[in-house]
């Protein structure tokens, strides 16, 4: 799983990607707040994110708002990462769209169970959403079969979009997963046996 | 209204925990201990926000963070763990034990409000997706009941429905789809039936055409 980090300071930046490359994540490492705004706004971008609050040209407070201004169809889970530890600002950190907030420094085991929650959040969202993705695609190709379909009273052909009358069995094998098998009814049976005698 | 599970052994603890969720406006359903939680849990209606202390008699709040997770959900709870236990390896085994979030005891009751608005901002994302999964489900088995083997009269083109009833083909059709059916005449069944039938009934216009 990749994981963006946005760290301003070297060292600081350096010691974070290492354990997390430990643990076994792609890392994306950007060193200030609008890097990781532009890279977290891309289609193919990390699902997760731990952000430094103080950083040159956007703060990681800024980057949450920015983000959780323009809702994004995939959401991205946003791990603070902070020297500010006071009540006030873990709650002002939360409240501009952070999920969750470890003060520095930080204990490598406590960011690691705290990635695994965010990780384990972004993975059940990231099946419902492709589950949603499958069905819409499976129910556009089934939806064909709706609206109005002209079909002629004696031979029961139907007339399909490109205006072509088509009999009626393959219009529907086409549009549908039904598929017909041939046998004769009853009233088609007797009336044959009676114009053979 | 947003329901939260409490389960806190503690009567102070309780009272206090219920008194502030009960004026951020939430509906609050109180277990004293980690036993009851769990058969609440077990219920139709059980609350999808649970704050659970960590040591309760029965079983403990990190015994039902295990429990709940053991069971895959389309749409889970989020637990957060509030416990005086503050080491950091009591805040990774809790996490770890299904927590999503850890909050040491005395808490701050702000910094509790805002752990739980991000909690509800996931819970919501979440139901959104589940509840567009299954409406897209139920549109589709809508939609599949047409398929299968359909066996039809290619004399009359009537289908053979699944009470053995033989049925004119647009009736099967709209019933098992959203399609609907309007009646025309092809260009071939117009030469050879409707337009002998026009020149029986009008001969003059034979002639003239």
């Amino acid at each position: 799983m990749r994981i963006l980090i946005a760290e301003d300071d070297l060292v600081s930046r350096r010691v974070l990607e290492g354990s997390l490359v430990k643990w076994g994540h792609e890392v994306v490492a950007c060193s200030d707040g609008s890097e990781a705004c532009q890279a977290l706004q891309r289609e193919e971008a990390p699902r997760l994110a731990i952000l430094d609050w103080m950083m040159p040209k956007m703060d990681g407070v800024q980057v949450c708002r920015e983000l959780s201004r323009v809702p994004h169809p995939k959401s991205i889970y946003i791990i603070l990462l902070t020297a500010k530890g006071r009540r006030e600002d873990v709650v002002a950190g939360l409240q501009a769209g952070a999920n969750d907030y470890i003060t520095k420094p930080f204990c490598p085991e406590e960011l690691r169970a705290r990635v695994q929650v965010g990780l384990r959040i972004v993975e059940l969202q990231g099946n419902l959403a492709r589950r949603v993705e499958e069905l819409e695609a499976a129910l556009s190709r089934l939806k064909q079969l709706q609206g109005l379909l002209p079909i002629c009273s004696y031979c029961k052909k139907v007339r399909n979009d490109q205006n072509y009358w088509q009999q009626i069995e393959s219009y529907i094998t086409e549009h549908s997963d039904a598929r017909f098998s041939h046998s004769i009814c009853p009233v088609c049976l007797e009336k044959m046996e009676g114009s053979k005698r | 209204m947003m329901r939260v599970l409490i389960a806190e052994d503690d009567l102070v603890s309780r009272h206090i925990l219920q008194a502030t969720l009960h004026k951020w406006g939430y509906e609050v359903v109180v277990c004293t201990d980690g036993t009851e939680a769990w058969q609440v849990l077990q219920g139709d209606a059980a609350p999808h926000v649970l704050i659970l202390d960590w040591m309760m008699p029965g079983m403990d709040g990190v015994q039902i963070c295990r429990k709940v997770r053991e069971v895959p959900q389309p749409s889970p709870a989020y637990i957060i763990l509030l416990t005086a236990r503050e080491r950091s390896q009591d805040i990774v085994a809790g996490l770890q034990a299904g927590a999503d979030d850890y909050l040491t005891k005395p808490f701050d009751r702000e910094e509790l409000h805002a752990r739980m608005q991000a909690g509800l901002r996931i819970l919501e994302l979440q139901s959104n997706l589940a509840e567009r999964v299954k409406e897209l489900e139920d549109a589709l088995s809508r939609v599949r009941t047409l398929q299968g083997l359909l066996p039809m009269c290619p004399y009359c083109k009537k289908i053979r429905s699944d009470s053995n009833y033989w049925q004119q083909i647009e009736n099967y059709v709209s019933a098992h789809s959203d399609a609907q059916f309007s009646h025309g005449v092809c260009p071939q069944c117009y030469e050879k039936i409707v337009k002998p039938q026009i020149e029986e009934l009008y001969p003059h216009w034979k002639k003239s055409s």
